[in-house]
């Protein structure tokens, strides 16, 4: 099994937000918001099957919005999601973010 | 005048020509030497840098000022607040001047003899007001100028308080004009425009290029738009923007970095100040003067929990214990907690965690165990990169406690003026590690310890709620402002306090007149003179505002027209008035449940003085009889009864006080109804009457009724304490004369004597001064 970081930031108003691998549900947040402060709205960790591949769907099912990631562990661990110009826009990094 | 500074501008030039590289140099040198001092001398004031010569570009002027070892005296510097009251005129009193010389006049040009400026003429109220006009007279204004110094902004803004007439700020990006005046349309306002309705305004700064910044004065030139010109002259103030107090409390198990020299580390721009950074001199050196307060205290690791981590609420918690100035309320004040890790863990390296209550952006938190304090691998000087991670941090969350966001989310939430995100800027609001050009070196290769241009122009300029600590809500016009009353007492000075009291709990029963007493002292080392009647006359103004409802002007049922009465108040004495303030000629001002708040300002021995606001709080209705009751107290004739102490008259009120007496006996109300139906039968008076074919009018006298007063007024002040708990301390002795005068009347001498001893005693006890107590005593003692 494989373990990933989901970092929600910026962009979030109180909205519901789905994370679906491969049909199945591993994460739900509900009202969720940013805090701008930090500029994160919410952290998840999601395990995933070492046989992939194994794609990430974040859903704002709400508002029809959605997009998808094909998770590596190679890649990186940590997942970033930000809202910017309505579309969430996803990054992979390898260090965990860092706020303040 | 104008003719000095063109000589200084005509000889500026020769020198740029003759010898432009050397120039050059010179502006390093100047530059580093400016940069250097500044960071020494930023804590307490920054009345440094320059602003003489070529008006043309900011960098000339810079250039053509003399490098310091040429020049004896510390440069000039204009910029920071300059405020304008009627009341703190300096004398003699500032002139206004023609249009021809405003025109002449300039930035750095000598004043004439006096020292304050050109021909003088007639001084003109802002917006043209009469200054014979109250709401002119309860009314300052406040000019900040933004124009040289470290990162200027080019910008002068402004705010105009009105007691009556609410509150402006308004802003103008300004530019040099080749009259060595600051230029510019006004752009943004908020707040009641027709307090600065022009469009336009031009700035010229007087004073000479030596001496003390508290000489230089600003006349502005308000042009343009629906209004006539105006000038109005301003006396420099201060040379920073805002005031704020940093206090900085260490948990157990954590590490403070309050400090930081920006060379210490090699990695930086060569404009950086080598000098040691505190976090009070970054602020003080971007405008910002702050004072620290508290003890730096030790919070206990203890207060975090058995997970020895911080949550939020556990930080709000702390800081409501440990900060000396806890309120949740607005205040220029930020707590800085530096703690070892947050809930969240290593990856949150320090959060402005006070988005909890009304009053937020109060307090901020550091972590010293997070990633701040992990140098990359590899890093050449750990050390000095850490403790600029950890002091970056600090000044970060400071920064979002005034209402900054982050550097690319400022289009995001209710910007105060519509922004662009900067995810580039180089700005104590950006994130070094997500610096787009480069990451973290890149960041601090060019980072000079600032914020952004637009950082600094809402830290400076905006509406003062918008930054205040405590005021506008996190993120909701980040990027406003205690009330008006509040902006004109902070601005006014002179000898004499203003205290608007109760010697009582401030809590009213529903339909209880509120008597309000207004203590004008004069708390100054000399004596002072002031009209006698200062508190009974126009001199006074009142507001009463019921939460959630419009402000609304107390004015008296009566007037006073009489020439002053010279009173000669010595250190520590006081003149006192009484003030129903339930009702004015506007009606009842305090009738309904709720809290309420008065504000009172008084205008006396040439200066004004404004009282801090009382609250009050009316409570519900403690019975139907209560509520049945309200719609016949609250008329116009009851008010004017209560308020004069009794009518001989207005029988339609006096039977709704009858009513009130038999209705509500033991209410508060009762003990002002039986002392107005009481009083006017305890002596003999005038009664105006009118023949019934309404021509002519003949005097009656009304003879005493004492037995009657008596019992009245002995009812009502039976319980003497409590009597002068509702009807004021000046109300019950008043009352307590007639009383005595009464007992007297009908010859019953005992109870007077004892009445007249209680009375005192009692009044003794409240505080009342000795010489009314004595006075009370021998009024009976007369009889």
């Amino acid at each position: 099994m494989q373990k990933f970081s989901v970092y929600l930031e910026d962009g979030f108003d109180h909205d519901h937000v789905t994370l679906i691998v491969d049909d199945q549900l591993l994460g739900e947040q509900f009202d969720l918001s940013t805090r701008y402060q930090i500029g994160l709205a919410g952290q998840v960790d999601i395990t995933v099957p070492d046989a992939g591949p194994n794609v990430l769907r974040v859903g704002l099912p709400d508002r029809g919005l959605a997009a998808e990631v094909t998770l590596d562990a190679a890649s990186g661990r940590y997942i970033r999601v930000n809202l910017a110009g309505n579309e969430p826009v996803i990054d992979v990094d390898q260090d965990p973010p860092r706020y303040a | 005048m104008s003719r000095t500074r063109t000589a200084t501008r005509s000889a500026s030039k020769t020198r740029d020509d003759a010898t432009a590289e050397s120039a050059a140099a010179d502006l390093e040198r100047y530059r580093s030497s400016r940069d250097s001092q500044a960071e020494v001398s930023a804590t307490d004031d920054i009345g440094w840098t320059i602003t003489l010569g070529d008006p043309e570009s900011e960098s000339v002027i810079e250039a053509v000022g003399p490098p310091a070892p040429a020049f004896p005296f510390p440069p000039v510097r204009w910029s920071g607040i300059y405020r304008h009251s009627p009341f703190v005129w300096p004398l003699p009193p500032l002139p206004t001047v023609s249009a021809d010389a405003v025109t002449a006049a300039g930035n750095g040009h000598q004043p004439g003899a006096s020292g304050i400026g050109p021909t003088p003429t007639v001084a003109t109220p802002p917006s043209g007001e009469p200054a014979t006009e109250a709401g002119f007279l309860f009314r300052t204004e406040e000019l900040r100028v933004d124009v040289d110094g470290l990162f200027p902004t080019m910008t002068v803004s402004g705010t105009v308080s009105g007691l009556f007439t609410g509150r402006l700020t308004w802003i103008a990006r300004v530019t040099r004009q080749p009259d060595g005046s600051y230029a510019g349309p006004i752009t943004y306002r908020d707040g009641i425009t027709a307090l600065r309705p022009q469009a336009n305004v031009s700035v010229f700064l007087h004073g000479l290029p030596i001496g003390p910044p508290s000489l230089h004065l600003a006349e502005a030139r308000f042009s343009g738009g629906p209004a006539p010109d105006v000038v109005v002259w301003y006396r420099f103030a201060q040379a920073n923007f805002r005031d704020v107090a940093f206090e900085y409390d260490t948990v157990s198990d954590a590490t403070s970095v309050t400090t930081y020299n920006p060379t210490s580390h090699p990695n930086h721009p060569p404009s950086v100040p080598n000098t040691t950074l505190s976090l009070e001199s970054a602020y003080a050196r971007l405008g910002i003067r702050v004072t620290k307060t508290g003890g730096d205290s030790v919070v206990p690791i203890a207060e975090a929990g058995a997970n020895t981590t911080w949550s939020d609420q556990e930080m709000h918690d702390a800081m409501e214990a440990h900060w000396s100035r806890w309120m949740d309320a607005p205040q220029w004040a930020v707590w800085v907690l530096f703690a070892r890790m947050h809930d969240m863990g290593p990856s949150l390296g320090g959060i402005m965690f006070d988005d909890i209550g009304p009053a937020q952006r109060q307090g901020c938190a550091i972590f010293s165990g997070s990633f701040i304090s992990q140098a990359p691998a590899g890093e050449a000087n750990p050390g000095p990169w850490v403790q600029r991670m950890r002091f970056w941090t600090a000044a970060h969350e400071i920064g979002h406690t005034f209402n900054l966001a982050h550097s690319w989310q400022e289009s995001l939430g209710t910007p105060w003026i519509p922004l662009q995100d900067e995810p580039d800027a180089l700005s104590y609001m950006n994130y070094p590690f997500r610096y787009p050009l480069g990451g973290t070196d890149a960041f601090f290769s060019q980072f000079e310890f600032t914020f952004s241009p637009n950082e600094l122009l809402f830290l400076r300029h905006a509406p003062e709620r918008f930054v205040e600590q405590g005021a506008e809500l996190w993120f909701v016009n980040h990027g406003f402002e205690d009330d008006a009353f509040e902006q004109v007492r902070k601005n006014s000075s002179g000898p004499l306090e203003l205290a608007a009291r109760v010697h009582r709990a401030p809590r009213y029963e529903f339909l209880e007149p509120v008597v309000m007493e207004l203590r004008l002292k004069n708390t100054s080392s000399t004596a002072c003179t002031i009209d006698a009647n200062a508190l009974a006359g126009n001199g006074v103004a009142i507001v009463v505002q019921k939460e959630g409802a419009p402000p609304r002007r107390w004015l008296p049922f009566k007037g006073i027209c009489a020439a002053p009465q010279p009173k000669v108040l010595q250190p520590g004495e006081a003149i006192y008035a009484p003030v129903f303030l339930s009702a004015s000629t506007s009606g009842w001002l305090v009738s309904d449940p709720g809290t309420y708040r008065i504000y009172a300002a008084a205008q006396a021995g040439g200066s004004m003085a404004l009282s801090r606001p009382l609250q009050i709080t009316v409570d519900r209705p403690a019975s139907s009889e209560a509520e049945q009751l309200a719609g016949d107290v609250f008329t116009r004739q009851v008010a004017h009864t209560l308020a004069f102490g009794g009518s001989r008259v207005l029988t339609g009120a006096n039977d709704t006080l009858r009513e009130v007496i038999e209705r509500l006996p033991s209410s508060r109300l009762a003990t002002h109804a039986r002392a107005a139906l009481g009083a006017p039968m305890a002596e003999a008076g005038k009664v105006l009457v009118l023949a019934p074919s309404g021509e002519g009018e003949t005097i009656a006298l009304h003879s005493a009724r004492p037995q009657e007063a008596s019992t009245l007024l002995g009812e009502s002040l039976g319980d003497f304490s409590a009597a002068a708990d509702s009807l004021g301390h000046i109300g019950v002795t008043s009352y307590a004369r007639k009383l005595a005068t009464a007992l007297g009347e009908e010859g019953n001498t005992e109870a007077q004597q004892a009445f007249v001893s209680n009375a005192a005693d009692t009044l003794a006890s409240r505080g009342v001064l000795p010489e009314v107590v004595h006075d009370l005593q021998q009024s009976a003692s007369s009889d």
